[in-house]
This record gives structure tokens, sequence and C-alpha cells, in this order.
């Protein structure tokens, strides 16, 4: 699982498309982070996620610059996410689910709705990084080699993400403060 | 440091990137100063809750659900573009017939060793999933236990072991070491050989000093040569049949991630109550082990219980290719005077197969489970068709080998029709036989049925002609079939 997103795209394309699995593996946490953000729950999002590496895995052949592969599936996966939305009607739940866990004293550690929350209101290219670092499990080496940017790039680019994170989430703590005074 | 300075540095600190001077002087400054101190609380606060997050959701394993479901839906792009089979009225050919239990015994033998590992005939991404860049071989173990309870023939073994080594070499083809135990104690050991590149099967009984061979159709050849190909077909088949995650375990150390389906249609032409389960190794996920668990019956009064493991899987087993080519010694006779044709799975051989089985015994098969209708077999040469006087006739002057290769010959088309309503099954693709309450004097009753493209219905009546219907003919077809006797 250490080549590019490229050599296996290539791989796809030229006779070996079982070769699509180390892109499934590579990805699958990062779309799960990504989606978490964007359905009322763990199984809606795995569902969407499922979905979208199929639809991925058909239209690769229209992928035109195969190194962007992670932006691509994620683009994907919005328009996936949101039929799955349209048809389920849950933004109403979502809203409903948020704040009961947001009233309870613990927040449920699987599903951490103010975290996947802020993570889901940052900029694209703040919250593709926090996907790569922390739902793929890549090391900002990795990340920097796969996304042929300087390692400096990208811890920047990380540590601003952490402000904008702290922000959001002091912010949604003083609302829910405001709520229980 | 200043606090800006400090600030600048302190993501790579908690990543861990920062050289060992810049880590000292940001400690020191850390130490003095209490923003700092907060901030580096907070972000790292921040970091475990990210991280925990992270890897609670990159549990999920989407990597078989998604080739699974790749799969079903390229089966489905490429069956809207297979253009429906032409109608077929054509008369049917009469040929010798019989039967005989080595025959029997090898067919079983075969039936056996591919179905079970074998699958369905999927292309998609099964087609795919063979095109895996190494030639590799791999080798597994199968210990079977057969239980039949009932009415057994005298002599019989109410228990029968079977153990057998399989090899596979993409390139190559399999070899399958059978070892049986047979009455009184005895063994039997069988080596079969498919080497699908010269289209063919060879049976080796090194005990008898006998061998068989057989032939395979290019369809034939070409399918397995597919199936031989992955690993994984398992696991495609799997996907196939509707099953259930059963979480994770450890077998022999190794972590591995269950899979049980109690679908029938995965056992194919086995049939019956079926409990299968499939070990996969969570980190390569290859197989690791595969337990089965099938009940069927062969007959009112008598069941067959089989209960088997897979187990101990090598992959990349260097092996010589000699291997697959076996060299018969010279005192090694063949069980029949020529090659046996192993004729295709397909409804012409279906209709064939059909006819032949009425001819010899005088009605339809009462249903299409391998183990049914070999049961059966017996009772084809014992009856007093015309069709059945004429063999046992024709073949009394014959030398062994010729009676042999007449049997064969004839068992083969009842053989594909099994193999063909199995393959139904486990295609899903909605089959139902009606032998056991339609007799040939009705010719106009439906015998057997199958699901073809845009949900139409691919119909065999009891003549034997076939025609395609729409789901609704089928409806008002199958209204008039007769009740069975117990209901």
């Amino acid at each position: 699982m250490t080549e590019t997103d490229t050599f296996y795209i290539g791989r796809c394309k030229n006779g070996h498309p079982d070769d699509f699995r180390f892109l499934v593996k590579r990805y699958q946490g990062a779309l799960m982070g990504h989606l978490m953000g964007r359905v009322d729950n763990r199984d809606t999002a795995e569902e969407a996620a499922q979905e979208s590496l199929v639809r991925a895995y058909f239209k690769i052949d229209t992928l035109k610059k195969p190194d962007r592969f992670f932006t691509w599936l994620l683009g994907i996966s919005d328009r996936v996410a949101l039929e799955l939305c349209r048809t389920k009607r849950v933004q109403k739940q979502r809203e409903h689910i948020r704040i009961e866990v947001q009233q309870a004293e613990e927040p449920s550690f699987s599903q951490d709705y103010v975290l996947e929350e802020a993570v889901s209101r940052l900029p694209d290219n703040y919250r593709h990084l926090i996907l790569l670092r922390y739902y793929s499990q890549m090391s900002c080496r990795q990340i920097a080699e796969q996304l042929q940017i300087p390692l400096g790039t990208v811890t920047k680019t990380l540590s601003r993400a952490y402000a904008l994170l702290r922000q959001t989430l002091t912010q949604s703590q003083t609302n829910e403060s405001e709520v229980a005074g | 440091m200043n606090c800006t300075q400090c600030n600048d540095l302190l993501f790579d600190y908690i990543e861990g990137l920062i050289n060992d001077q810049d880590k000292h002087a940001l400690k020191a400054h850390i130490r003095t100063c209490d923003t700092c101190q907060s901030l580096l609380k907070d972000l790292q606060a921040l970091q475990t809750r990210l991280t925990e997050h992270g890897q609670n959701l990159a549990q999920i394993e989407l990597e078989i659900p998604v080739l699974g479901a790749i799969v079903r839906r390229q089966k489905q792009q490429l069956k809207a573009i297979t253009p429906p089979s032409p109608q077929l009225r054509r008369p049917i050919m009469k040929s010798p017939i019989t039967k005989l239990a080595i025959a029997a015994m090898v067919i079983m033998g075969c039936v056996l060793g591919i179905t079970m590992w074998s699958g369905t005939q999927s292309i998609a991404l099964a087609d795919v999933l063979t095109r895996m860049e190494q030639a590799r071989a791999y080798l597994y173990k199968m210990n079977m236990t057969i239980t039949q309870t009932g009415d057994l023939p005298a002599g019989y073994p109410p228990t029968q072991e079977v153990e057998s080594t399989i090899l596979i070499a993409p390139e190559y083809g399999m070899k399958m070491t059978m070892k049986m135990g047979m009455i009184a104690n005895q063994t039997m050991v069988q080596e079969q050989y498919l080497q699908p590149q010269n289209k063919r099967m060879l049976m080796i009984m090194p005990d008898q000093k006998k061998y068989m061979e057989m032939e395979l159709t290019d369809q034939l050849a070409d399918q397995y040569k597919k199936q031989n190909n992955d690993p994984r077909m398992m696991i495609e088949t799997f996907l196939n049949c509707d099953y259930e995650k059963i979480g994770r375990s450890k077998i022999t150390g190794i972590q591995v991630e269950g899979f049980r389906t109690t679908d029938p249609s995965f056992s194919g032409a086995l049939g019956g109550k079926t409990n299968i389960t499939l070990w996969v190794d969570s980190r390569t996920r290859l197989p690791v082990q595969m337990d089965m668990d099938m009940d069927m019956s062969m007959g009112a009064e008598r069941t067959m219980h089989i209960k088997g493991i897979m187990t101990d899987f090598q992959w990349d087993v260097p092996v010589d290719t000699s291997v697959f080519e076996p060299v018969i010694p010279d005192d090694y006779t063949s069980l029949a005077s020529s090659p046996i044709k192993m004729p295709e799975m397909t409804e012409e051989t279906a209709i064939v197969g059909l006819k032949q089985y009425l001819d010899y015994a005088g009605q339809y098969p009462e249903d299409l489970s391998l183990m049914r209708v070999m049961s059966g077999m017996g009772k084809l040469m014992d009856s007093n068709t015309p069709a059945s006087k004429a063999l046992k006739q024709s073949i009394k002057g014959l030398n062994q080998n010729d009676m042999t290769k007449a049997m064969m010959d004839m068992m083969m088309p009842i053989q594909a029709t099994v193999g063909f309503y199995a393959r139904l099954a486990q295609e899903k693709k909605d089959p139902a036989y009606y032998g056991d309450i339609v007799t040939p004097d009705q010719p106009d009753l439906i015998l057997m049925r199958w699901q073809i493209e845009d949900g139409q219905y691919r119909v065999i009546f009891s003549d034997l002609t076939a025609e395609t219907v729409t789901p609704q003919q089928l409806t008002e077809l199958e209204s008039v079939l007769p009740q069975k006797e117990s209901e």
C-alpha cells in the first residue's frame, strides 16, 4: 500500500482492476470521516462510503488527473450523501439528535457530533489534510509525498486547521453553556 | 524563544516533527509561560480527540462489501446487454442408457471437488479478480465426514471420511488427491487432474490401477480456467449469497473475520440445508478456514449429513509444473474405451438429460438435487422400460470398457441437467422444478422454469419443449399444476 494513487489507478485501467482494493483501504477511513459530517449516523455513512467507492470504480476512466483521486472521491461522496439524505429525510432528525447529544453529560464517543460538525465546516484544503492525517492514519510525511507538496506546507496547513477547529469547538461550547445557563 | 516562535512550532512538536534543539527551547519556554502551556494542552487534547475518533471510524472494512457490490453491478450491466436466448423447439435425440457405481462415485467426486470451491460462474469483477498479476499456486486441505441415516443399502457404511488435498495453479490447473473411507474399512484413493488448457480432466485410482479421461468442452474449459485463477472466488460466491458478518476471532494465532451464510444456493448441486462459515485473515484478506455443515435428502427415507472443513491454506506455494501432468503407468487400464465427453450445462443438455431419465426410468426425476438423482440411478437399470431393456441387451456382448463408456455417456447429460439446475440456483435465477407432480402424459404442464433477461421466464414443458414466457403467463401456467398428494 505504499504506491501512489496514480500508480494504482493506472493499474486499474490497465487490466488489473483488482488493485482498486488498495484505494479502498487507503481512503475508507477518510471517506467515513468526511461523510460523518454529512449524514445522520454511522450506518448511513457506511452505506454512502460504499456506494461512493463503487461509483468511483465505474467512473475511474473519466478521472483526468489521477493525483486528484481523493478530492474527486469526496466530490462523488457528497452527491451520494445528498441523495441518501434526500431519500431518508434525515436532516431534521440529525438536528434533533445533535441537540440531544449536546445536552447529554458525556458526548457519545463513537459519534462525536460536535467534532464531526467542526471538521465538516473547515474549508476544503484544511479538511482534506485532517481527514488524511487522522481518518486515513497517514503520517504528515506520507501526505506530503502523496500530494507532492512540501512537508512544511502540510504541517502549517494542519496547524492552521487546528486553530480553526479550536475556534469552532470553543464557540459551540460557549453556545452550549449559554443554553444551559 | 518568545510566544510567537513557540506558537509556530507547537503543532510540529505534538506531531513529533521538530529537532532536539527546538524541542529544548520550546520546553524551556513552556515551563515559564502559562498561556503557551495551556495552548499546548488544548492542542494535545484536540489531537487525541481527532485520533480516537479517526481510529474508531477506520475500524470499518469496506474492501469486501465494495468489491462485492462492484461484481453485482457489473453482472447486472452485462445481463442487460446479453441478447435473449433463441427459442428452442427441436426433436430430442435418443441414446443408450445405464448405471454404474464407480461412475457415480467419479461423478460425485467431480461435483464435490469442483462445486465446493468454484462457486458461481460470474464474469465481471470475478473476471477481473482472476487477472491477478502473478501466477501463483495455492494449496488447501478439505476434510469431510459424510453421515447417512435411514434406508441404506446392505453393507453401506453409515459414516464415511473423505480427506482431500487440493493444489491449484492458475496456469496449469488443479490436482486433487482424495482418500475415501469405503466399505469394510477399505480406503480408496483417487487423484483428479483438471487441465483446462488441454481441455481434459483425468481421474486416477492407483490402488485399482485404473484411470478415466474426460474431455471438456471449450466453454467448460474456459470456465474452469477462470475459476482456478482466483483464491478469492469463494469470497465472491459468498457475496452472491445472503450472508452475515459474525465478527472477529482468532485461528491459530491469526486474527480473522467471520462470515456466515445459510443460503442453500452456496452449495449449488448439493442443495439442502446449508450452514457455511468462512474465516478470512483480517490483514491479508485471504481465506483461513471454511466450515461447512450441510443436510440433504436422498429420497424419502434417507438423509445425508456432510460436515466439512477447509483448512491449512498455503499461498504462493512453489510447484513443479510436472505435478499437473501425470504419467499414467503402462499397467494401468482405462475405465472407458475412449475419453468421456463432459457436456455443457445448458438448456439443451438439460432437455436431453430429462429425456434420457424419462426413457430409462419411465418418469421424470422427483427432484434435481445431485444426491436424489444419483441414488435414483440404480432404478434406471432395474426398470422395465423399453430403453432400459434395450440398453441391457446392447451392452451384453460388450467388454467392460465399452460398457463403462456407454454408461458414462448415458449418465453425463443427466448429470449435466443436475449441474445446470444447480447453477441456476447459485446464480439466483429463481429456478423451480415440478418432476414430483408432473408426468409425461400431461404435455402442457410446466416441468421446469427459470428467470432470464428482463424478468421473462424460460419454461420447459412436460413434452420437453421450451418457451419464453412473461411472469404473468408463468403464474397462469403454475396455477394449473396438480397439488401434491400430501397437501
